[in-house]
């Protein structure tokens, strides 16, 4: 079943044209020359796509690529400019409508999944289909029950229970149902659909059993978009593999010609370095942090001890207490934490945001929109929010002072565009992450806790975002906590590794020892002697 | 090997746009539409009204008139910006209005009491519903628009023992200290109007110029991650109810007494409204969005003004609430449909 044909980009039998129609024999979707335009600057250039029936089609790029653009274009939301022509099986259809989109196979999943968490998977997939009526008035629900499970069937997703909201079961089981809502009353297969990073929101143990979704869906017939920003997962799924670069098409490539090192140099456009910081000399081993028997919901015990000028790295599985130990030791978890968190020895209470900053622990949650950045202030006030008692007397702000500091940090941490003044959503993923790491480095704090720092950035700018780091940790001995579910995170910035397993430290990794492949068999629980 | 370049890196701020495009920029966006369209309306109103009534519109004393009219309007709606900005609900400020105005008069009326102590009393009792609000949302977690529907309806029962259903109407209210809060003027405009420009001001300059200013909008927009950045949301939204209560009922409740020299019943609940609809058009202008001093002002004469001019010109009865509705509507379409365009 391994696909071949369609690494051609005709069928290898180009049909006759027929008399007023061209290539009826054509399936899947094509794009041709589709560019796009926001009052002047060309986001999007001449750019080609064809996706055929029970095809994988990875579509990567970085924030700016114009990625986002394609696929908004594709869902209706924009209009392509003058000249930009597509295909569904042959049948041209107009870009930028909604309707015509869906009447033509066009189905999204989009990256929030816009599921309506406390209902249950039944009234979400309805959502997409419709209700079975009953014969009078009102809801079939036994045919409706019937017919969520069938459609869940197909995917090989099982849901212990239909009625359950979908806000207690799996993130994993979430994507399925959205996927599976997207596809009701879908019965040719023979559409395309669209994922806008599935994968964004999942914990790395669950991609895989997504990426079987996602094969079934191809298996049955349809062709689907897949976006992602990361490689391994496009890499991993598709069968060919779209690269978009400052909005003009690199090249569309089969898998099997790409690694992620090549796919990485295509969608940057220069070669990667990964480095690292050897540690700090042993003269500073004065500990920053030091935790006693901390346990919270997942954590069950854990004792850490973190120097001056170190940057420790905390990995673990899902549910290994990885996501929470963050948050606890920020005082910003939101359950009953028990144990001692000292901070160069002096105690920091717990469930105290406000007073772990005070003492000097500046914290980057894990998720920006909903926890870190505030959209409807500009860049700006996004940056110094949190250090206003630094630039102002008697709580009056001084404006200057502020000035100032949002110059300096804008040019330290490389902000683009320099506009303070731009509410922060107008920035690109990776941009508005280094300002809200400008609003902590900005604290010139003592210890600086970071969950997820790359969620949702894309390659360039993450390797911009490790520089930072590594600049602060050098020039300025920063001590630095990055807890993160990409491996490579780790990889990047860390001198040691913690690695948690079900709330326990269960191994650490010296500098020397640090790789992935160690760091994912400590993850899963191996011992060090089964690696080779 | 490292990537960093920190001899790049470290540089100072690059060299700016001139400050002549810089200043020609900021004032190009000042002046949009977009950015103050409820003034381009107000001076297009005024040039109708001033052909339409001629004799009655384009004069100083229906300038005086409108800002004497709408300066319990303007306190009341000025109440809601810092509750508003923190992202907490007030709908018990017509009622606050409406007990601290049954009660000074009562107090004045009723016990005999001295203005001066009435006030006072007057002053702790908003005090105590600003803190009944704030306990109620801010400690029991209440959602506030739900908890200020309470609340409002137990200052209700207040208003009602207190007044009953007479009206409480004296000397001590329409004569000497008391009577001159509300309507001593200078060249016929009354001193509520600077009183309401005061708390404007003072408004605007916590707003923009303070760290609690910053920091309450911070909690309105994204109340988790203020909290995460070490905000302390609580207590901004707890002092924003204690604003809005002490500026309703205190400020606003006895200039609307004294201007009236009566406590009633019927006084307080009609400003409700009102306020809402001009805060909510306040944050279109000047601001993008926010809740804000001056455009909420400008809001409150625009309104103010279209319904004077209006009965200037003997339009119908039912032409003031068809003007207000069609002005906030077709305002917060207009910003609605900006905002899309420009994503």
């Amino acid at each position: 079943m391994k696909p071949r044909l369609w690494l051609d980009r005709r069928p290898a039998v180009q049909p006759k044209p027929v008399a007023g129609r061209t290539e009826t024999a054509e399936r899947g979707l094509r794009l041709e020359n589709v560019s796009k335009s926001f009052s002047d600057r060309l986001v999007l250039r001449n750019v080609d796509l064809d996706v055929q029936p029970r095809e994988i089609h990875g579509l990567v790029g970085q924030n700016g690529s114009g990625k986002s653009t394609i696929i908004k274009i594709l869902a209706g939301y924009h209009s392509p400019d003058e000249g930009s022509r597509a295909w569904m099986h042959g049948e041209p259809f107009e870009l930028g409508s909604v309707l015509e989109g869906h009447r033509i196979g066009l189905r999204f999943v989009h990256q929030d999944l816009a599921l309506i968490l406390p209902m249950s998977a039944m009234d979400n997939v309805a959502m997409g289909g419709g209700y079975v009526r009953g014969p009078v008035a009102g809801i079939n629900w036994e045919k409706q029950r019937a017919l969520t499970q069938k459609a869940l069937d197909r995917f090989g997703v099982s849901l212990p229970d239909l009625d359950a909201p979908l806000s207690s079961v799996a993130p994993v089981e979430r994507t399925a149902v959205a996927i599976v809502r997207a596809l009701a009353g879908w019965e040719e297969d023979d559409g395309v659909l669209v994922l806008d990073e599935p994968t964004a929101s999942l914990p790395s143990s669950e991609v895989e059993r997504l990426h079987d979704i996602v094969r079934d869906v191809s298996a049955q017939g349809a062709g689907v978009i897949y976006v992602s920003h990361r490689l391994d997962d496009v890499l991993a799924v598709a069968h060919r593999i779209t690269v978009l670069r400052d909005g003009v098409k690199v090249g569309t490539f089969a898998r099997s010609e790409l690694d992620a090192g090549q796919l990485a140099r295509l969608m940057v456009g220069r070669r990667i370095v990964r480095t690292r910081r050897p540690p700090p000399a042993p003269e500073t081993r004065q500990p920053v942090l030091r935790t006693e028997g901390l346990s919270a919901r997942w954590l069950r015990g854990v004792d850490l001890e973190v120097y001056r000028g170190e940057v420790v790295g905390i990995a673990g599985v899902l549910g290994s207490g990885r996501e929470e130990l963050p948050y606890v030791l920020a005082s910003s978890a939101s359950v009953p934490v028990a144990g001692r968190i000292l901070l160069d020895g002096k105690e920091l209470p717990s469930g105290s945001p406000r007073n772990a900053y005070r003492l000097g622990v500046a914290f980057l949650p894990a998720d920006r929109i909903r926890e870190a950045s505030i959209g409807q202030l500009t860049m700006r006030e996004n940056l110094t929010i949190a250090g206003l008692d630094r630039i102002s007397s008697a709580s009056v702000i001084n404006g200057g002072e502020e000035r100032n500091v949002v110059n300096y940090w804008m040019n330290r941490v490389d902000v683009v565009p320099k506009e303070p003044e731009q509410l922060l959503p107008t920035f690109s993923g990776g941009n508005q992450q280094k300002v809200i790491l400008a609003r902590l480095l900005s604290l010139s704090p003592r210890l600086l806790v970071l969950a997820e720092p790359t969620a949702g950035v894309d390659i360039g700018a993450r390797e911009a975002l490790y520089d930072v780091l590594r600049l602060e940790v050098i020039e300025r001995q920063l001590t630095v906590i990055v807890a993160s579910s990409d491996i490579q995170d780790l990889v990047a910035l860390c001198q040691r590794i913690v690695v948690l397993n079900e709330g326990h430290v269960t191994c650490e990794l010296a500098d020397s020892e640090i790789s992935e492949s160690s760091i994912l068999h400590a993850m899963e629980g191996l011992a060090p002697s089964e690696l080779d | 090997m490292t990537n960093i370049e920190p001899d790049t890196v470290q540089e100072e701020a690059e060299p700016e746009l001139p400050q002549v495009v810089q200043g020609r920029r900021r004032w190009t966006k000042a002046l949009s539409f977009k950015n103050i369209g409820a003034i381009y309306t107000f001076i297009v109103l005024i040039i109708i009204f001033s052909f339409w009534a001629p004799k009655t519109f384009p004069t100083y004393t229906t300038v005086a008139q409108v800002l004497n009219e709408n300066s319990i309007t303007g306190l009341m709606a000025l109440s809601l910006i810092i509750p508003l900005s923190a992202g907490v609900f007030d709908l018990s400020i017509g009622y606050s209005l409406g007990l601290c105005n049954v009660l000074v008069a009562h107090l004045i009326v009723g016990d005999n009491m001295s203005p001066l102590v009435a006030i006072v009393l007057t002053l702790v009792c908003a005090l105590g519903i600003g803190l009944l609000n704030a306990i109620v949302v801010v400690v029991f977690k209440i959602d506030s628009l739900i908890a200020t529907l309470a609340t409002g309806s137990l200052l209700l029962a207040g208003i009602t023992i207190v007044a009953g259903q007479t009206e409480i109407v004296g000397p001590g209210l329409s004569n000497g200290v008391f009577e001159e809060i509300g309507n001593l003027g200078i060249h016929g405009i009354d001193l509520p109007v600077f009183y309401m420009l005061v708390v404007a001001f003072i408004i605007w300059f916590v707003l923009e110029r303070t760290v609690g200013g910053r920091q309450l909008y911070a909690s309105g927009y994204n109340p988790d991650a203020s909290r995460l950045a070490g905000i302390p949301v609580n207590r901004l939204r707890f002092i924003s109810l204690i604003v809005s209560a002490l500026v309703a009922g205190g400020i606003a409740g006895i200039c609307v007494t004294s201007q009236i020299a009566a406590g009633s019943a019927t006084v307080g609940p009609p400003y409700l409204l009102n306020a809402f609809a001009a805060a909510f058009l306040g944050a279109t202008q000047l601001r993008q969005g926010r809740f804000n001093p001056w455009g909420t002002l400008i809001a409150v004469l625009l309104l103010g003004a279209g319904t004077t001019g209006l009965a200037l010109a003997n339009t119908p009865s039912w032409a003031p609430s068809v003007f207000t509705g069609v002005v906030l509507l077709v305002a917060l379409g207009i910003t609605r449909a900006e905002r899309r365009a420009s994503l």
